[in-house]
C-alpha cells in the first residue's frame, strides 16, 4: 500500500521548547489515520508542517510524494485542511466565500460545495459573522471538502461543539475513507476515533509512542484486574508471549494491561493462593492512551528512535 | 434495522455489527432474500470504518449467513434463521453464565442463585402476561 | 485553477475589506466641508484644507486595515491554506492600496475645490505638492510596519516616529551643505524633500517587499535544542525572588510590555530630535521658526508619547484578566502599584533630564528654575493624567484616544491657574500629584476589577479637590470680595428698567470720537497735530470748524481734550485782552468759542458714560467760572447767557442724567468681555473708567472680574453719593470712592480751575485734565453756586 504521507526523522525546535523530538509515520492511502495525544504533543506543530505553513529543523516529509516546503502551492490543492476554530473572513456570506474560493479551485467546486452546504443546512446568504460557532466548522468543512482532495487533514475541528456537528464531521470523514480518500486526524475524542480510525499513532513528548492499526491494538491488549486477598502479596510474572504494558495498584486490587494474555495466563494466576479473583477484558482506547501518556510504558513498546531516552522517563520505567 | 454500537463495551465493533445481524435475522427483523445498505451506506450511518464494516459483511458472508446479489449488494440467505437462533441461544447462555459464575465468586450457594432466577423469572413473565 | 480569475477575486475581497475605511473618511471629509462652511470667511480656506490631511489618515491606516486585521484576526491563516501564491497576495494588497489612495486624493481635492480660494493658494505655494508624496511614502511604510510587525497596534504606533524619517534627513542634508554658513539654516527645499521622500519611499517599498514574503512562506525557527541546564541557571535567581516578588514583577511589566515602551520609546525620541531641531532653527534665526510640521512635531509626540506611557501603567494588566492572576497570587496591591510605575517614571525621568539638556543655555532660552520647575511639572502632569484614566478607563483603545486630549486639558489648566487665575505655584503641584495618590490608594480594588460607587466616589473626590486646589485662592478671594448691596442693585436696576429710558437718553457712544484733526488734501484725509499750525489762533480757528463740522455729522460725544483746551484757551485770552468788553470782534471769538463749549457740555450729558457726565461736569464748573467773571453778560450776550444759566441751574436733570449714565455703566461693567490677555476691553471697566488694577502686561480673568466687582462697589457709592444729605456723609463717600479707584483722597476735593491763567496767551490749562475720579464732582460745592446763579440773582 503507498503511503499517502511519510515523515522521516522530522525534529521542530521552539524559543524554549523542543516541539518535536524526532518523528517517523507512515500514513497509508485510502486510510483514517488518527493522532492522539495530550496537549502540547506536538500533533498541530507535525500538522502546520505538514501544510506547509512551518518549516522544520530537521527531518523529511513528503505529502502525496510532494515536499510541503518547496511544492506548497500544489500541495494546497490536493490537501484539504481544516484547523481547530478556523478564522474565516467575517464579513462574507456562506455563499460568497465559497464563490471567492473556486477561483482557486477547478470548475466542479462550486457545485459540489454548493451540494455540501445544503446538506449541512446552512444558509448561503446568512454573513460568517452571524453563524453560530458549529455552522462555521461546517462552513471551514465544505471549502475544505468541496475540491475533492485526495488528503483530508482534520485538527481537533469538533472541538467544543454539539454531537450534532460531530457527527456530521464524522460521517464526512468516513464517506471519503469508503471513496478511497486519505483522512489524518488528531483529535481528542477518542470515542469517535475508536470507531473510525483505521490506525492510530500517539503522540508525547514530540516523539511516537504507539503506532499500530485499531483493530490489532485492542484485541491484543488486555485490561486485567487481579483482587488480591492480601495487599502485599506478590505475583510471579506471566508467561510469555504475555508482556505487562503497565502496572497500578489500588488497595487490594491490582490492574494490568497485558498484551497477549492468553486464558492459560488467566488460570495461571487464579490458581495463586493469595488471589481471589481475576477479571480480564479487553483495554479500550481512553485506557491505553492514558496508560501511554503517563509516561509508564517501558521501552519495548516504543519505535525505536535515532535519540535516547531522556532521564525522567528511564527512572520512571 | 436499526444498529446500536457501542465502542467501549469491550467487544470488538465488527463482532458487534456481526451479532446484531444474526439477532435480527433470529427476531426476523431481517427477511430472508433482504438486501443490507452498501458498505458505504452502512459506515456513513453508523459513523464507522468503512473497513470495519467491510469485515463483518466479509464475516457473516464466510459464515453463509449473507450472499451477494449481483449488481445489487448483499442479501440475507435463506434458511439461515435456525441457525442464528441457535447463535442467540449461546450467547444468552455464555452471558448467563458469566453472570452466574460472579455471582458463585460473590459467595452465594446454589440455592440462593436459583431462588433468585426463579423470582425474576416470575416478576418478567407476569409482567409480559399484563402487557 | 485559472490565475486571472484568481486574482480578480483578490482583488473584490480586497476593496470590500477596504471598503469601511474610505466610506468614514468619504463622511468625515464631507462633515469637516460642512464645518469650514460655518467658519469665519478669514479661516475658511484653512479649514478647507484640513480636508486635505484626509488622504494622510488613509495612507495610515490602509496598511493596519488590509494586512493588520488579517493578521490579528487569523484570515490570513486560512487565505494561505488556499492554493494562492504569495506574490497574488502581496501585490494585490498593494495596488489595492495604492488605488484607494488615489481615490482618495480625488475626492479630497473635489471637497475642497468647492471653497474657492483653495486652488489658487494652492497653486501659489507649490510646496503643499510634497504632501502628495508624503501620503504614497506614509502608505508604502504602513504596509511594512504591518508585515513586520505582529501586532496592528504597535505598528500604528511606531508609524508616527518613522514618518519623520525623510523630514530628518532632509534637514540633515541642509545642515551638512550649509555647515560653513551658520546663518543660512532654513527649511528643506522642496526638491530636497522631494527626493528624500522618494528615497524613503522606494527603502519602505522593499522592506514591506521582503518582510511580506517571509511573513507569507513557511515560518522558521531558528532555535536551537533547549538545554535543561538553562533551568539551573534561572534556580539561584528564583531563590532570590522568593525572598521578595518585586524584581520578578518588575520583569514581567517590562517583558510584557516590551513592544509598546519600545514604540513610545521612539516616539520619545522623536519628539526630543523636534525640540533639538526646533532649538536650533530659533538659535540661528533669533526668533523661533514659523509654525509648520516642524513645530508642530515636536510637542505632538512629546504629548502623545508621555500620555500613552501613563496609560501603559495600568492599562498594560487590564488585558487577558493578567490583574487578576496577581490579584490571585497574592501580591500586594502596594507592590503591585510600584512595580507598575517604576519603569515608566524612570523613562519620564530620563525625558524631562534630555529635554532640560537639549534646550541650551544661550541667551534667548534663560531659563529660571521656576519656569523649569513648571515644565518639568507639566510634563510630570501628563504622565500623572495618563496613568490616572488608565486605570479608571477599562478599554485601552478608548483610554488611548482620551489620554492625550485629557492631558492637554491638564497642562492647559495648570498654565491657566497660574497665569489667570494667579494661583501660587505650590497649588498646582497637588494637581500633579495627587493623581498618584488616587490610583495608589485604589489599587487593591482595580486589581480585583471591583468598581463600585466606592472606587468612583473616590475617584471623584480626588478629581474635584485637583480642579478646585489651583482655583482655591481665586475662588476664596471671589467668595470674600465685598460686592455692592443688593438694595443698591435693584435701585440701579430700576433705573434700567424705567419706560423712557431707551427711548430718550440713549444714544450709540462710539468710542472713535472726534479727536483729531482731518483735513481733506487732494482727497486724502490727513490727519494734523497742533505743531503744525502757525498760530494758536489758526489752530483755534480750524479745531472749532472741525468740531462743527464733526459734530454735525454725528451725535458723538467728546474723548480728547487736546482741541477743547485749545478753543477754551483763546476763549480766556479774549475775555483777558479785552477787560472791558468792548472789542466787538474778541466778543465774536469769545461768544463763539464759548458757545461751542456750552453745546459741547449739553452733547455730553446726554451720554450714558460716567466719564463723559463728569467731562460735563467740569465743562459746567469752566462755564460757571466764566459766568462769574465781570462783565460776563456784557461779553456773553443774553442768549447766551439765559442758556447758560438754563443749564447751570438745573440741578434735577443733571441728576436724572447722572442717575442714567450711572446705571447704563454699572450694566455694562459687569458683562464683561474678554478679549484676550493682550487686549483691555473698554467696556469692562465702569462707564470708561478703568478699573483694572494691573495697567501694563497681561490681563487675567481674575483682574477683569475684580475689575467689574469694584464697578459695582463704586457704583453703589456713587448713587448713595447722589442719594446723600450731609456734606459729612459726601466726603465719605468720595474717601471711598477714591480708595476704590486707587487713588489718594485729596484729589476728591474740589479745586478752582482757573488759577492760573490770567498771565498771558498761549497757557494750556492744567487743571482740565482727564478726570480721574468718578463722581469728583457731584454734588460738590459749585453745584449750589450754580443753582442759585441759575434761579435767581
Amino acid at each position: 500500500m503507498t503511503s499517502c504521507i511519510s515523515i522521516r526523522g522530522l525534529v521542530m525546535l521552539f524559543r524554549g521548547c523542543d516541539a518535536l523530538n524526532g518523528i517517523n509515520l507512515d500514513v497509508p492511502s485510502g486510510s483514517v489515520f488518527a493522532l492522539l495525544g495530550e496537549n502540547g504533543a506536538g500533533k498541530t506543530t507535525l500538522i502546520r508542517i505538514l501544510t506547509g505553513f512551518l518549516r522544520p529543523s530537521a527531518g523529511s516529509c513528503t505529502v502525496c510524494g510532494l515536499d510541503p516546503a518547496s511544492d506548497g502551492l500544489e500541495i494546497r490543492r490536493r490537501v484539504g485542511y481544516v484547523s481547530d476554530s478556523p478564522a474565516l473572513y467575517d464579513w462574507m456570506k456562506v455563499g460568497e466565500i465559497g464563490w471567492f474560493a473556486s477561483s482557486f479551485f477547478d470548475d466542479a467546486f462550486l457545485d459540489r460545495y454548493r451540494e455540501l452546504i445544503a446538506r449541512y443546512e446552512l444558509p448561503e446568504s446568512r454573513k460568517i459573522k452571524h453563524l453560530s460557532k458549529g455552522q462555521r466548522a461546517k462552513v471551514a468543512l465544505a471549502l475544505a471538502v468541496a475540491p475533492d482532495p485526495e488528503l483530508l487533514i482534520l485538527d481537533e475541528p469538533t472541538s467544543g461543539l454539539d454531537p450534532l456537528v460531530r457527527r456530521e464531521f464524522l460521517e464526512s470523514m468516513v464517506d471519503r475513507a469508503a471513496t478511497g480518500r486519505t483522512v489524518l486526524l488528531s483529535s481528542h475524542q477518542i470515542s469517535e476515533v475508536e470507531r473510525v480510525a483505521d490506525r492510530v499513532a500517539i503522540l508525547r513528548g514530540g516523539r511516537v509512542r504507539l503506532e499500530d492499526s485499531l483493530a490489532d491494538l485492542k484485541e491484543s491488549i488486555c485490561n486485567v484486574t487481579v483482587t488480591l486477598s492480601d495487599p502485599l502479596a506478590a505475583l510471579p510474572a506471566l508467561s510469555q508471549p504475555a508482556e505487562v504494558l503497565s502496572e497500578q495498584n489500588e488497595g487490594r486490587q491490582r490492574r494490568w494491561m497485558v498484551r497477549n494474555f492468553t486464558p492459560e495466563n488467566q488460570t495461571e494466576i487464579e490458581a495463586r493462593p493469595n488471589v481471589i479473583s481475576v477479571r480480564a477484558r479487553p483495554a479500550s482506547l481512553d485506557e491505553l492512551f492514558v496508560a501511554c501518556t503517563r509516561g509508564i510504558v517501558p521501552e519495548t513498546l516504543y519505535e525505536l528512535q535515532s535519540l535516547p531516552l531522556d532521564n525522567n522517563e528511564r527512572a520512571a520505567s | 434495522m436499526f444498529f446500536s454500537i457501542d465502542a467501549n463495551n469491550g467487544v470488538a465493533i465488527y463482532e458487534q455489527v456481526v451479532r446484531q445481524v444474526k439477532f435480527a435475522i433470529a427476531e426476523e427483523a431481517l427477511q430472508p432474500g433482504q438486501l443490507l445498505p452498501s458498505i458505504r451506506a452502512l459506515s456513513v450511518d453508523l459513523a464507522l470504518n468503512p473497513n470495519t464494516v467491510a469485515r463483518a459483511f466479509q464475516q457473516l458472508q464466510s459464515e453463509g449467513i449473507l450472499e451477494t446479489v449481483r449488481g445489487r449488494g448483499l442479501a440475507v440467505c435463506a434458511g439461515v434463521a435456525e441457525r442464528c437462533k441457535e447463535l442467540r441461544r449461546e450467547l444468552i447462555s455464555d452471558r448467563l453464565r458469566s453472570a452466574l459464575s460472579e455471582a458463585l465468586r460473590g459467595g452465594l450457594n446454589t440455592e440462593e442463585i436459583q431462588a433468585i432466577v426463579q423470582q425474576q423469572l416470575q416478576e418478567l413473565t407476569s409482567q409480559v402476561a399484563s402487557q | 485553477m485559472n490565475r486571472k480569475l484568481a486574482v480578480g477575486r483578490l482583488w473584490w475581497k480586497e476593496l470590500r475589506q477596504l471598503l469601511p475605511l474610505v466610506g468614514l473618511l468619504f463622511i468625515v471629509g464631507l462633515l469637516l466641508q460642512l464645518l469650514s462652511l460655518t467658519a469665519p470667511s478669514d479661516f475658511r480656506w484653512q479649514t478647507a484644507a484640513i480636508v486635505l490631511g484626509i488622504p494622510g489618515l488613509f495612507a495610515a491606516g490602509a496598511g493596519a486595515l488590509l494586512v493588520g486585521q488579517e493578521k490579528e484576526l487569523r484570515t490570513f491563516d486560512w487565505l494561505r491554506s488556499l492554493p494562492v501564491l504569495p506574490n497574488d497576495i502581496l501585490r494585490t494588497k498593494l495596488l489595492v492600496g495604492l488605488l484607494g489612495l488615489v481615490l482618495v486624493w480625488l475626492v479630497s481635492l473635489a471637497l475642497a475645490a468647492t471653497s474657492s480660494s483653495l486652488p489658487r493658494r494652492l497653486a501659489d505655494s507649490g510646496g503643499e505638492w510634497l504632501w502628495a508624496l508624503h501620503s504614497l511614502f506614509l502608505l508604502l511604510l504602513g504596509f511594512a510596519t504591518a508585515w513586520q510587525l505582529r501586532s496592528s497596534f504597535i505598528s500604528l504606533l511606531i508609524l508616527l516616529p518613522l514618518a519623520c524619517v525623510p523630514l530628518a534627513l532632509a534637514n540633515l542634508h541642509e545642515i551638512c551643505l550649509n555647515a560653513l554658513l551658520w546663518q543660512n539654516h532654513r527649511e528643506p527645499r522642496p526638491w530636497v524633500m522631494a527626493l528624500y521622500l522618494i528615497l524613503c519611499s522606494v527603502a519602505a517599498l522593499a522592506w514591506g517587499w521582503r518582510a511580506a514574503l517571509v511573513a507569507l512562506s513557511p515560518e522558521r525557527s531558528t532555535a536551537v535544542a533547549a538545554k535543561h541546564s538553562s533551568l539551573d541557571a534561572r534556580a539561584s535567581f528564583t531563590a532570590y525572588a522568593r525572598s521578595t516578588p518585586a524584581p520578578a514583577l518588575l520583569w514581567q511589566f517590562s517583558a510584557q510590555n516590551r513592544a509598546a515602551l519600545t514604540g513610545i520609546a521612539a516616539l520619545l525620541l522623536t519628539a526630543l530630535l523636534g525640540l533639538w531641531l526646533l532649538v536650533r532653527a530659533t538659535v540661528l534665526h533669533g526668533k523661533p521658526p514659523s509654525p509648520g510640521l516642524l513645530v508642530a512635531l515636536s510637542p505632538l509626540a512629546g504629548f502623545l508619547a508621555l500620555s500613552w506611557l501613563g496609560l501603559l501603567v495600568f492599562q498594560g494588566d487590564s488585558l487577558q484578566r493578567r490583574k487578576q492572576f496577581l490579584a490571585d497570587r497574592g501580591v500586594s496591591p502596594m507592590l503591585t502599584w510600584v512595580t507598575r510605575m517604576a519603569v515608566p517614571l524612570l523613562m519620564l525621568a530620563i525625558a524631562i533630564l534630555l529635554s532640560s539638556l537639549v534646550l541650551p543655555r544661550q541667551e534667548i532660552f534663560v531659563l529660571g528654575f521656576n519656569q523649569w520647575l513648571i515644565g518639568a511639572a507639566a510634563l510630570f502632569a501628563i504622565f500623572t493624567a495618563g496613568q490616572w484614566i488608565g486605570q479608571v478607563i477599562r478599554s485601552p483603545i478608548v483610554g488611548a484616544i482620551v489620554s492625550p486630549l485629557i492631558s492637554f486639558l491638564v497642562v492647559y489648566y495648570i498654565f491657566f491657574s497660574i497665569v489667570n487665575l494667579g494661583a501660587p505655584w505650590w497649588s498646582v503641584a497637588p494637581l500633579v500629584l495627587l493623581p498618584l495618590v488616587a490610583t495608589f490608594a485604589a489599587t487593591s480594588a482595580w486589581m480585583d476589577g471591583r468598581a463600585g460607587w466606592r472606587f468612583w466616589c473616590w475617584h471623584s473626590g480626588l478629581l474635584v479637590l485637583c480642579v478646585l486646589l489651583p482655583a482655591h485662592g481665586f475662588l476664596s478671594y471671589m467668595a470674600m470680595y465685598p460686592r455692592m448691596s443688593s438694595a443698591s442693585r435693584q435701585q440701579l436696576q430700576q433705573l434700567l428698567d424705567r419706560p423712557g429710558y431707551q427711548a430718550g437718553i440713549a444714544m450709540s457712544w462710539d468710542t472713535t470720537v472726534m479727536t483729531l484733526h482731518r483735513r481733506e488734501r487732494g482727497g486724502q484725509i490727513e490727519t494734523l497735530s497742533h505743531e503744525q499750525f502757525e498760530t494758536v489762533a489758526e489752530y483755534r480757528q480750524f479745531s472749532i470748524a472741525n468740531l462743527r463740522s464733526q459734530m454735525g455729522d454725528s451725535s458723538n460725544g467728546l474723548a480728547s481734550w487736546v482741541t477743547l483746551k485749545v478753543i477754551l484757551s483763546d476763549a480766556i485770552v479774549q475775555r483777558l485782552a479785552d477787560p472791558s468788553a468792548s472789542d466787538v470782534s474778541r466778543k465774536e471769538r469769545y461768544r463763539e468759542s464759548l458757545g461751542l463749549l456750552f453745546e459741547l457740555t449739553k452733547r455730553q450729558r446726554m451720554s450714558l458714560d460716567v466719564r463723559n457726565q463728569d467731562i460735563a461736569d467740569e465743562l459746567e464748573l469752566t462755564l460757571l467760572r466764566e459766568l462769574q467773571m465781570p462783565l460776563a453778560e456784557e461779553r456773553m450776550g443774553d442768549e447766551l447767557n439765559q442758556s447758560l444759566r438754563l443749564m447751570l441751574g438745573d440741578q434735577l436733570a443733571r441728576d436724572r442724567a447722572r442717575r442714567a449714565a450711572l446705571a447704563s455703566s454699572w450694566q455694562r461693567s459687569q458683562t464683561t468681555r474678554y478679549g484676550g490677555p493682550n487686549q483691555r476691553e473698554v467696556n469692562n471697566s465702569l462707564g470708561s473708567y478703568d478699573l483694572q488694577s494691573t495697567i501694563l502686561g497681561l490681563v487675567t480673568v481674575r483682574d477683569i472680574w475684580e475689575a467689574s466687582r469694584r464697578a459695582g462697589l463704586v457704583s453703589e457709592r456713587l448713587l448713595k453719593l447722589l442719594d446723600a444729605t450731609t456734606e459729612q456723609q459726601r466726603d465719605q463717600l468720595r474717601a471711598e470712592i477714591g480708595a476704590l479707584v486707587g487713588l489718594p483722597p485729596a484729589s476728591a476735593a474740589t479745586r478752582a480751575l482757573v488759577s492760573k491763567t490770567e498771565q498771558g496767551q498761549g497757557l494750556l490749562y492744567e487743571e482740565l485734565n482727564y478726570p480721574q475720579i468718578p463722581g469728583r464732582l457731584w454734588h460738590g460745592e459749585w453745584e449750589q453756586v450754580a443753582k442759585s446763579i441759575g434761579s435767581g440773582e
